[in-house]
């Protein structure tokens, strides 16, 4: 029997090829207690899982240990991902890690992914559920712990935004075991106001632990079933909560719920201011364009006393423009009520109307419309307007009649 | 008018005013009927800015009910 000695090169590798191909130590959740703990210069973490039995040699390089959103150190028990392979300088196997959770958490972390899929798809989450906030909220309801900076901002937001905004805060116990019912007591309490437009429940940020009331079933459900609607404002923007997915809005944090829930009491100032003045503008682009109209009739005056009326309608219509452009609000139903004559009285003013009925308009020599005889001469050269064409005339002879033409 | 109307109802309706004075070759009599109702809007939108009624109040529970009283600022 012949001896093929393999090298301990050959070896390791082959060890480590069967490591690799196993699909259970490409990716794999351990748990243990952390030991023999080093952050190298170089940004990796060194370190080994053990319990009661083993040891597991681990490393975490730079760019996950960066991640990791808790400092980890020797004793803590925790949950590290990563996969089982050999380093071949040491002929040793170990895990190398890319995420690491303290064991307690790691437990609740899938509690609350439970819970969150659970609820979605009973669709507590849905988008359709989601109401709109209120554009200017009578009052504002604001479920919090009543100290602390969370109130705080909330109130200094509201005093910045809309200094005359009405404010409710309903005070909650916000972290602890008793925390979910005093939340969903204050949460329906608050909502039974009247005037409450709008409600935010929230807190300040903390620890996971701290925030874990904002995970419990029972409030999400209350949050839904609250008559108006919610905004959750809970830690800070990273923090997500079963109350989030619930709310009608999550608001990354207290301050910014307020932001959301409050509205700059400038902002909506200058929108109204906008639209009155859009308002104001147009409403005299529509009488000035009526106006040309009767303008235009005016200089064709066809009634047999048309022109004093005319120029009376006109100087009316241009009071009413004057008064709309300084003062928007100084028309009276009075005024109204004139216009609406106006407007009636435009369509009656038609010249083509009274020229279809035979009346003509004589004009003289100088495109003057002709009302008395006085005005023309005997053999003068004049024009006739009927509804119709024209027909071009000369004086022959003509009777003057006593008094004022113009009230013929 | 009609019934008073909460703000965010008086701002919709003004805006829905101004477009369609902005659309549409309306009559002088329906774009006044519009001016007027615009302004009165308008009013009462800059009027529910203007409340100066500030309260910042905390709820207490009174035998299941609610109640309210001034808040001592925290």
């Amino acid at each position: 029997m012949q001896r093929s000695a393999m090298t301990v090169r050959e070896l390791t590798m082959h060890v480590r090829r069967l490591l690799e191909r196993d699909e259970t130590l490409a990716n794999v959740w351990v748990k243990g207690e952390i030991s023999n703990f080093k952050w190298h210069t170089s940004g990796h973490i060194y370190f080994t899982l053990k319990d009661d039995a083993s040891q597991l040699k681990c490393v975490m390089f730079r760019t996950a240990a960066s991640r990791l959103r808790f400092q980890p150190e020797g004793g803590m028990a925790v949950l590290v991902y990563g996969n089982v392979t050999v380093f071949d300088r040491d002929g040793v196997y170990q895990l190398y890690a890319s995420d690491m959770e303290p064991a307690g958490i790691g437990a609740l972390h899938l509690q609350f992914e439970q819970l969150k899929a659970r609820l979605a798809a009973e669709g507590l989450f849905d988008e359709a559920l989601k109401r709109r906030l209120p554009r200017l909220p009578r009052k504002v309801g604001i479920v919090t712990a009543p100290t602390g900076a969370a109130v705080r901002d909330m109130i200094a937001i509201t005093r910045r935004r809309y200094p005359a905004m009405k404010l409710v805060i309903a005070p909650a116990l916000v972290q602890g075991e008793e925390a979910p019912a005093s939340l969903i007591r204050s949460l329906n309490l608050v909502a039974r106001l009247p005037e409450v437009d709008v409600i935010i429940i929230g807190r300040g940020g903390g620890s996971l632990e701290d925030l874990w009331a904002f995970n419990s079933e029972e409030l999400a459900r209350a949050i839904r079933a609250c008559p108006v609607p919610v905004v959750s404002a809970v830690g800070h923007e990273t923090d997500f909560t079963i109350a989030d997915f619930a709310a009608d809005l999550r608001a990354p944090t207290p301050s910014a719920a307020a932001e959301l829930v409050v509205p700059s009491r400038a902002e909506l100032m200058s929108q109204v201011d906008t639209l009155r003045s859009r308002l104001i503008h147009l409403t005299r682009r529509h009488v000035e364009r009526k106006r040309l109209q009767l303008k235009a009739l005016a200089g064709r005056p066809v009634l047999l006393r048309p022109q004093g009326r005319l120029l009376q309608d006109r100087q009316r219509l241009d009071d009413l423009v004057r008064r709309l452009g300084f003062a928007g609000g100084q028309v009276m139903k009075r005024d109204r009520q004139k216009l609406k004559g106006l407007a009636g009285r435009l369509d009656a003013l038609s010249p083509l109307a009274v020229l279809s009925r035979g009346y003509a308009i004589a004009r003289g020599p100088d495109g003057r419309v002709i009302k008395e005889a006085a005005v023309v001469e005997i053999g003068d050269a004049i024009s006739v307007m009927l509804a119709r064409g024209e027909l071009a005339c000369r004086v022959e002879s003509k009777t003057e009649v006593s008094g004022d033409g113009t009230e013929a | 008018m009609e019934q008073k109307l909460n703000f965010e109802q008086a701002l919709e309706r003004l805006e829905q005013v101004v477009r369609e004075l902005e659309h549409g070759d309306l009559s002088l009599d329906t774009a006044l009927a519009l001016f007027q109702e615009g302004v009165a809007l308008s009013r009462s939108c800059s009027g529910q800015l203007d409340a100066a009624e500030s309260r910042i109040e905390k709820l207490l529970e009174q035998n299941g009910q609610p109640v309210t009283v001034p808040l001592e600022e925290p």
